[in-house]
Formats: structure tokens, C-alpha cells, sequence
């Protein structure tokens, strides 16, 4: 039953997709700085590739803990609102200038927006494992965070901002900075030592509350854990590349037969994933051949969308 | 021995568990009955300390709520009557998380308690089996699998048999009863009376949330006080025909 296998083949997977990031862009293919130019390697593909790698580690890790939590396959940062509302913590601290005054402003924000959302949705989602009830809260939340978040745009005053915000709402990598990486980093790694730690807690979770609770697990403790564990990474991410959706669905829901289905075994293997899926999204937005750059959230989306719709299908039986 | 007493309990500013006194003794069988909503299933989480409760609990003399939960953990197993296992896992795995109040622990002590469990219970052969493709009698017997994993001195299950057919009910019956021979004390919400009547040494009868009576099933589980408990008559005597298996029958 040992994963030691799967877990070398998800880090080979990782550094193949890091060295691809590393090589492909417009400035051509390559791997010595003359080919590249130094500055266009270490000042946009380094930052991107290591974006890349911790958003979307932060969406797999992220999305199996709330699948651990939640008892349900289809809680996931983007679906139930999460990433919408960390989006929406951005981009009121991006609205109101804060982020001239305050260095961490950006991600603060979307670590309070993330913060709101899994504590909404764990109230609105009756503790109980519903589908129902789940994505009923999700709809809800996301309604939510959009309507306050088209607001925003709506009041803003200068157009070419809110051009930029719906922009970066979309999600990319691109065009950012070391800058972006030390801004989130710190939270980041929080965020994935919070969700990491609850690893037992979370496959001892898969008898039910009362039962994990007789075991001597304080649930209590262990859900405030997982709350803002992914509050802090998800919030984080997403204040650094917008909201990039799926990845913390898709990635957990195909790992999960390799670790016997154990939401704490699940977790490492749910952050390599994610972080190899995001890598490689993001070179395959760079070399599809578009006139603009496709935006990663949008590819994401495109993939996920349908994804999520199968899985909804596959559980049509538990819906009814 | 394990002791209640004056213990209430309130939900929404209802007394649910109202003074209850009660001893549950290593090596016995205590059945809880009374009908719906009589306070059994918030009597058992309360001693648990899934619920908040007033009145004293204590093991051996000491108070048992102030113990660490790592130590209820291990004293005290209990088997809810609603929580049920949300991903496929392996029977194996489902019975081994019954380990966790033990842990750190040696993965010989923890293979060969599991290796007894599964003989106690007869559920070598499921092991590498997912929960998800197993009868619902199997599934219950997992459960119960899980529950003695813990190899605690006290035994609560909420309605173990519920929802079981006579055969089966027979055998978990079976099953608890052999697990207080060796020596535990195990606390059973039932509501079959002839089963209880044959494997409980002790029964307990609850409505509104008070005891309305205890002792043997022979002095306790009569027509008047039954009437009482349940508000319908009893023609028959529930102690005078107890089920019983067919010798012989593997589980």
C-alpha cells in the first residue's frame, strides 16, 4: 500500500513541467542565457515558473483538505467560492489604493476575502457531507463575491482600471515579479504547514464527526486548521494571479484512487499535482498560437468546466 | 466502573437527559431502551463529551470528563448510530483507524490487535475490500470492527442493530456479549426487547428523559412498566421467548 512510487513519478512530473516552464516563451526556446537573454530568464520566466509552482500546489493542496473537511468530492476553491471571494478581498484593497500604503495589502486582502468564504461555507454547508447542500452554499457565495465584485468595476472611476481588474481576475502568470513571489510566500507557506498538519485528522474525518471526536481528534482545532490553512494559500494565490479555477477539483479527484482514497495521504500527492498542472497549463498558453495570450484561468476553466460537469454526473444517483 | 450521576442534558433550552443516575460495571451488558426521544442517544453522546452535559461522570472515583482526550479516547469506544464512512476505504483501513487513540504504536502491536479484531469479528476475509461494495450487514459489521479496534474497558453503541434482519441481529448480539466476557463494559441502545431480554444483564428504561426503571430483564422488562415506557400494551411475557441462533451458524 506504500505510495512511494506514485509520489517519485508526481515529482518527476514536477521538475519535467518546471524545466519546460523554464524554456518556453516568446523569446524562444532555450536554456542558456544567450539564447534567452539573462534578464528575460531571471526576470520573467524564474518568477513565473516559481508562481506558477506555489499557486497551484497552494489549489491542489487547498482543494484536497477542503474535500477532506467538507466529506465531498466537489468542494474545491474555485466551485464553492473561495477563490471569488479572495478575488474580490484583491481587488477592494487594489480599489481603494491600499496597496501603495500597505506592502502585504494585496495579499491580506485576498487572504480575508478566502478567510470569509470557507467560514461561510462551512456554516451554510450544515456540517453535514450534502452535494446538495455544498454546492447550493457555493452558488450562493459566488453570487456573492461576483455581485460585489462587479460593483466595484461598476463605481470605478477610471475605465483602464477596471479594463486591468477584470484582466487579472482572469488569471495569469504572466508579467510578474520576484516581487510577487516574496509578497506571497510567507502566507503561502503557512497555509500549506496548516493544511499539511491535519493530515491525520482529515482521513480520521472519514468515519464522521462524532465518530472522529471519540477518537480523542479535536475537530474543532483540526477544522479551524483546514479553515485558514486555506485562507491563507488560497488567499494568497489568488492575490498574486487572479482565480484560476479546477485545479484543486481536478488534480485531488485523479490522485485519489493511488492513495486508497485516504484524504490525509492525499494531500502531498493533491500539492504536486497541482503545481505540474498549473507549470504545464501555463506553457501551453504560451505556445498556443493566439493573438493575445490566452489567460490561464480561462484555459483552466475550459478543461475544468466539463470536468466538473462528469463528476456531477457520475454522482447523479447521490443528488436525487 | 463507570458511573452517572444526576446527569442532565439540554438542547435548545430542553431538558433531554433529565437527573439520570446509572453504573455501567466491567463485564456486563447494560441495554438502554425506551422509545424515541427519550434521551438514550444524548445519554451516550454526553458520556462520550460530544454533548454538553451537567452532573458527574467518573471513572474508577475520577472525573472522567477532566481526563485528556487521548485517554477517553482509549478508555471509552463508541459506535455512532448516523456516522457513516465517506470515501471508499479499505475495511482494512476503516477498522485501523480504531488505532488512533493508541498511537504512537508499534506496527507489530497495532497489526496483531488488528489481526485479533478481525478473527473476534470474522472479517478476515474483507480486508483488502472497499467499505463502498460491501451489504449493508457487512458494512454494520465493519463498523462494529472499528469499534472494538480501540480494545477500550467500555463499550457504547448508539442502535447497533438497527436496520439489521433477525440473523444478523443475532450475531452483533453475539458479538457485544462475547465482548464483555473478556471483560468489557458495554452500553447498548436497543429497541428489540427479547433481545435485550436474553443478552443484557441489566437494562435501563428511559422516557422523557428519566429513568423509569432498571435492574435484571427479568424484574425490569415487565407488562406494567413496559406500558408505561412505551404507552402500548404488551399481551406476552418478552423474557418467556427469546430468538436464538441455529447452533452452529458461522457469523
Amino acid at each position: 500500500m506504500s505510495h512511494a512510487p506514485m509520489l517519485v513519478c508526481l515529482m518527476t512530473l514536477l521538475v519535467a513541467t518546471c524545466m519546460l516552464s523554464l524554456l518556453v516563451g516568446p523569446a524562444g526556446f532555450g536554456w542558456s542565457m544567450a539564447e534567452v537573454g539573462e534578464t528575460i530568464f531571471y526576470e520573467i520566466r524564474v518568477p513565473r515558473a516559481l508562481i506558477a509552482g506555489t499557486v497551484g500546489a497552494s489549489l491542489g493542496l487547498a482543494g484536497a483538505a477542503m474535500q477532506g473537511l467538507l466529506r465531498n468530492p466537489l468542494a474545491e476553491p474555485g466551485v464553492v467560492g473561495v477563490s471569488g471571494c479572495a478575488g474580490l478581498g484583491a481587488v477592494l484593497v487594489f480599489y481603494s489604493g491600499l496597496t501603495s500604503e500597505v506592502t502585504m495589502g494585496l495579499p491580506l486582502g485576498g487572504m480575508l476575502g478566502a478567510l470569509v468564504a470557507v467560514w461561510l461555507l462551512y456554516r451554510l454547508s450544515d456540517r453535514s457531507s450534502s452535494t446538495l447542500s455544498l454546492i447550493l452554499a457555493g452558488v450562493a457565495i459566488n453570487a456573492l463575491a461576483g455581485a460585489l465584485t462587479s460593483l466595484a468595476l461598476n463605481l470605478s472611476s477610471n475605465p483602464f482600471a477596471a479594463y486591468e481588474i477584470v484582466f487579472w481576475l482572469m488569471g495569469s502568470f504572466a508579467d510578474r515579479s520576484m516581487d510577487h513571489v516574496w509578497l506571497s510566500v510567507g502566507p503561502v507557506l503557512i497555509g500549506w504547514l496548516l493544511l499539511l498538519r491535519s493530515s491525520k485528522g482529515l482521513t480520521a474525518l472519514s468515519l464522521g464527526e462524532e465518530t472522529t471526536i471519540s477518537l480523542g481528534i479535536d475537530v474543532a482545532r483540526l477544522r479551524l486548521q483546514v479553515i485558514l490553512g486555506t485562507a491563507f494559500c488560497v488567499g494568497a494565490a489568488v492575490s498574486v494571479s487572479g482565480m484560476i479555477g479546477f485545479i484543486g477539483l481536478v488534480v485531488p479527484h485523479l490522485l485519489r484512487p493511488w492513495v486508497g482514497h485516504e484524504p490525509g495521504r492525499l494531500l502531498v500527492p493533491s500539492a504536486l499535482g497541482g503545481a505540474s498542472l498549473a507549470l504545464l497549463a501555463d506553457v501551453l498558453v504560451r505556445i498556443i498560437p493566439t493573438q493575445v495570450e490566452l489567460k490561464i484561468g480561462v484555459l483552466t476553466a475550459l478543461i475544468g468546466a466539463p470536468f466538473f460537469l462528469s463528476l456531477l454526473r457520475s454522482m447523479r444517483k447521490e443528488l436525487v | 466502573m463507570f458511573t452517572v450521576q444526576g446527569l442532565s442534558v439540554s438542547l435548545d433550552e430542553k431538558a433531554v437527559v433529565d437527573n439520570v443516575s446509572l453504573d455501567l460495571n466491567a463485564g456486563e451488558v447494560l441495554g438502554l431502551l425506551g422509545p424515541n426521544g427519550a434521551g438514550k442517544s444524548s445519554l451516550l453522546k454526553s458520556i462520550v463529551g460530544l454533548l454538553p452535559s451537567s452532573g458527574r461522570l467518573t471513572l474508577d472515583e475520577q472525573p472522567w470528563l477532566a481526563q485528556p482526550p487521548a485517554y477517553r479516547a482509549r478508555m471509552m469506544a463508541y459506535l455512532s448510530q448516523s456516522d457513516t464512512v465517506t470515501w471508499p476505504l479499505t475495511v482494512e483501513r476503516v477498522v485501523g483507524l480504531g488505532r488512533i487513540p493508541h498511537e504512537p504504536e508499534s506496527s507489530m502491536a497495532r497489526r496483531s490487535a488488528l489481526d485479533r479484531v478481525f478473527e473476534e469479528t470474522e472479517l478476515s476475509a474483507l480486508r483488502s475490500r472497499s467499505i463502498a461494495d460491501l451489504s449493508g450487514g457487512e458494512r454494520a459489521r465493519v463498523l462494529i470492527a472499528r469499534c472494538f479496534a480501540v480494545e477500550a474497558e467500555y463499550v457504547l453503541a448508539d442502535e447497533p442493530i438497527a436496520g439489521l434482519d433477525p440473523f444478523h441481529q443475532l450475531q452483533f448480539m453475539e458479538l457485544f456479549a462475547a465482548r464483555a466476557r473478556a471483560g468489557a463494559g458495554v452500553l447498548l441502545v436497543l429497541h428489540d426487547l427479547s433481545l435485550a431480554a436474553r443478552f443484557c444483564d441489566r437494562v435501563v428504561l428511559m422516557r422523557d428523559g428519566q429513568i423509569l426503571g432498571q435492574g435484571t430483564p427479568a424484574e425490569t422488562l415487565l407488562p406494567a412498566l413496559l406500558e408505561d415506557v412505551y404507552q402500548v400494551e404488551f399481551a406476552g411475557d418478552v423474557n418467556a421467548c427469546p430468538p436464538s441462533l441455529i447452533p452452529d451458524t458461522r457469523l
